[in-house]
């Protein structure tokens, strides 16, 4: 890249102002000379300006519209600020044009619309958006080193400033770009990691099938059971269809068979209940026994009895005035607990009289029942006790009637010629509608409720299932991209660490090169680290940094890493966006002695197509004296730059006889000094 | 932590593998975005490569 020309309107120092740094021909070397205030550093500015938009950093707090226009300015009123520039890059020739209009606010300025036009100068063509083609091909983190004011030099490999050095020169290969995407492509990383560990496990789905399987496998047996149910309903429904049918054709033996049936039934049901009429006389003498009236007792034994308490000896439930009542009937009652026909209750009764007769004989509790108003009512208890036998004896006769019954329907079914088959024919209805199908219902129900709790089971089963296997079928890709990206990654890594090492080591030969074995006559070690911090040594010591030397070695540096800047291609950039800057170099001379000028000159003109060198003028002869095919350095402008005297003063723009220089002045209106640019021709 | 092998000890063996057509193809795109990555735009950046990862890679 080279600059040809600028054009500047209302920038600052300059009204309008149009400088030539010359064109392809000529051989890139300016030098740009005036006072401190002329108005250089604008100058550099105003590319800067043209390229990005904004000034130089040091200059970035002032005011962008040129001070005499500002003050013609009412408050509120806007003002126009254009640089254009003329360029070539790689044989093409281009005008870029950047205009910004400011308006005045009180004592500030505010920026307001901006236009960036860039076009192809050969072609006509306009280039669309201008601002990324400059970018791609000039980067901006690269102008500050190629753009260059001087105070940059002054402890240009200190450590505070080195950061910023690393990651610019990183910047030359694109290896800062590299280093965020590895950044960036880590943190994807991260999180497919993350998404592949919710991914569930191949025990995690193991285990859901398993119990998938299981619970299915358990659903199956129900279901069997279920279909096993069903058709034994079904099939004895069959069956009792069927029989209902013969014994429909059988209409009247099975009619008879029903009754038989049921006259067994009447059979049963009057047993139990002539068993439960005697369990109930067994109770009802449960524990009293039996007690008998006598009559004719003997006269002594009536006496003895009237005066002894009847309690004692018949128990304490016989109140004395039923006591005293039977005996004046001469008669007596004798309680036994044993039986009537028992040998003691004969005893008992021999004791009594040999007259003594039994009337009757009647349970305790019926006498107990009988007692009215503390008498004994014989008729009652006997009555009582008789009830007890009678209705013993009608439940016999029941039964009795019944099994007679009983006897003559089987008699009748025996002579209707009835087979077995038919009664078991009845008997299997009757099983059926009463035992098995009501049974086989109520198991079919529940069986049924089983079969839907486990078809949920297994429901709620196959959709964890159907969920784990679309994840785990999402593991291909998902487990693709992640080994795709570590090996990316690991690519880049390997590009990273492989253009870190050619970065430093042509940045070591580069700079071993280009610095000068100053004094001694010894070669400078240069060593980068690869974080691209650099010393720089001569004999196991560092340089020293008196005389310039510092700004020496950082101006090799820069014209080393323009040098280099050109050998890379950045991520992304095809080869005619290499970036190919022209080193601007501002003030960076006023320390350095002569012969650090002269190699500093050297290296610089080795490192870019074009150099660019702002001066004071009392600086000017130097480099020109060592500059140029024919010694630069003519004895006129060495006059003119040491004695302030232009040989050539009335002409604006003059080519000085054969030495190959052009010599430029123009003036900026503040403050009012001269400002000359020197071209070398070739 | 899943018992997958997720971690950056599986690179080494990879590193000496070729890249595919696709990763390839991937790696340039990702360059490609790179160039024009801005400072302070890291997540949009991020979802700009896993985009470019599920493109080329299925």
């Amino acid at each position: 890249m080279k600059f040809h020309e600028i054009a500047l309107s209302n920038f600052r120092q300059f009204r309008e102002a149009h400088i030539v740094f010359g064109d392809e021909t000529t051989s890139g070397f300016n030098l740009v000379v005036g006072t401190n205030g002329a108005g250089k550093t604008t100058l550099l500015s105003a590319i800067h300006f043209a390229l990005y938009g904004d000034l130089l950093t040091s200059l970035r707090s002032e005011r962008l519209l040129n001070e005499t226009v500002f003050e013609d300015l009412n408050p509120g009123d806007v003002g126009v600020v254009t640089v254009s520039l003329k360029f070539s890059h790689l044989g093409s020739n281009y005008l870029l044009r950047r205009s910004t209009k400011v308006k005045r606010e009180d004592k500030s300025e505010i920026r307001l619309d901006e236009s960036l036009s860039l076009t192809n100068a050969d072609s006509g063509e306009s280039i669309s958006p201008p601002q990324r083609w400059v970018n791609n091909r000039f980067p901006s983190n690269l102008a500050k080193f190629l753009l260059f004011p001087g105070e940059l030099l002054q402890g240009f490999f200190e450590e505070d400033k080195f950061g910023l050095l690393a990651r610019d020169i990183k910047s030359l290969a694109g290896l800062d770009k590299l280093d965020f995407l590895a950044d960036s492509a880590e943190r994807v990383k991260a999180s497919i990691d993350d998404r592949i560990r919710r991914i569930p496990g191949d025990e995690t789905v193991g285990r859901l099938l398993e119990q998938k399987n299981g619970t299915n496998l358990e659903l199956e047996k129900i279901r069997e059971r279920h279909k096993d149910v069903a058709n034994a309903l079904k099939d004895s429904k069959v069956e009792l269809q069927s029989k209902n049918r013969i014994l429909n054709e059988r209409r009247s033996q099975s009619a008879l068979l029903q009754e038989i049936d049921m006259s067994k039934k009447t059979v049963s049901r009057l047993e139990a209940a002539l068993n439960e009429q005697r369990q109930a006389k067994v109770a009802f003498m449960q524990n009293a026994g039996w007690v008998s009236f006598v009559s004719g007792i003997s006269e002594t034994l009536r006496e003895h009895l009237k005066n002894m308490d009847a309690r004692g000896l018949l128990g304490s439930a016989w109140p004395r005035a039923a006591i005293s009542e039977l005996l004046s009937s001469g008669r007596c009652i004798c309680g036994c607990s044993l039986e009537e026909s028992s040998p003691p209750f004969e005893a008992v009764k021999a004791l009594l009289s040999e007259n003594a007769k039994v009337e009757a004989t009647l349970p305790y509790q019926a006498l107990v029942d009988s007692l009215s108003d503390g008498l004994l009512n014989f008729d009652a208890a006997t009555a009582t006790w008789q009830k007890f036998i009678s209705d013993e004896l009608k439940a016999e006769e029941r039964l009795e009637s019944a099994r007679a019954t009983l006897g003559k329907q089987q008699n009748e079914l025996a002579d209707s010629g009835a087979d077995s088959y038919l009664s078991e024919l009845v008997n299997r209805v009757l099983e059926l509608e009463t035992l098995s199908i009501p049974k086989l219902e109520q198991d079919l129900l529940e069986l049924g409720n089983k079969v839907a709790e486990k078809e949920d089971a297994v429901r709620i089963l196959d959709e964890k299932w159907a969920e784990a296997t679309a994840r785990q079928q999402n593991h291909g890709p998902l487990l693709r991209q992640h080994a795709s990206l570590l090996r990316v990654l690991a690519s880049i890594r390997a590009d990273s660490d492989s253009l870190n090492d050619r970065l430093r080591s042509e940045l070591k030969t580069e700079l071993e090169a280009a610095l000068p074995p100053v004094y001694d006559n010894r070669p400078v070690e240069v060593e980068v680290s690869t974080s691209f911090g650099i010393k720089i040594s001569r004999n196991g010591l560092p340089m020293s940094e008196a005389s310039g030397e510092e700004q020496l070695r950082a101006i090799c540096t820069v014209s080393v890493l323009n040098m280099l800047a050109k050998n890379y291609t950045l991520p992304g950039q095809s080869d005619d966006e290499k970036s190919d800057f022209p080193l601007v170099i501002d003030a960076g001379f006023s320390h350095m002695g002569e012969t650090f000028r002269q190699q500093a000159l050297e290296f610089l003109k080795k490192g870019s197509d074009q150099v660019v060198i702002l001066l004071l003028p009392d600086q000017a002869a130097v480099p020109l004296r060592h500059i140029g095919p024919q010694g630069f350095a003519s004895k006129h402008l060495l006059h003119k730059f040491s004695t302030g005297v232009n040989p050539n003063p009335a002409r604006e723009y003059e080519k000085i006889g054969d030495l190959g220089v052009r010599v430029q002045t123009f003036e900026s209106d503040s403050p009012y000094t001269q400002i000359e640019v020197l071209t070398l021709d070739s | 932590m899943s018992d997958r092998e997720t971690d950056a000890d599986v690179i080494p063996n990879q590193q000496l593998e070729p890249l595919t057509d696709e990763e390839m193809a991937l790696k340039l795109s990702m360059l490609a975005k790179a160039q024009n990555y801005r400072e302070g735009q890291e997540k949009a950046f991020d979802d700009e490569i896993d985009s470019l990862l599920r493109l080329h890679i299925k």
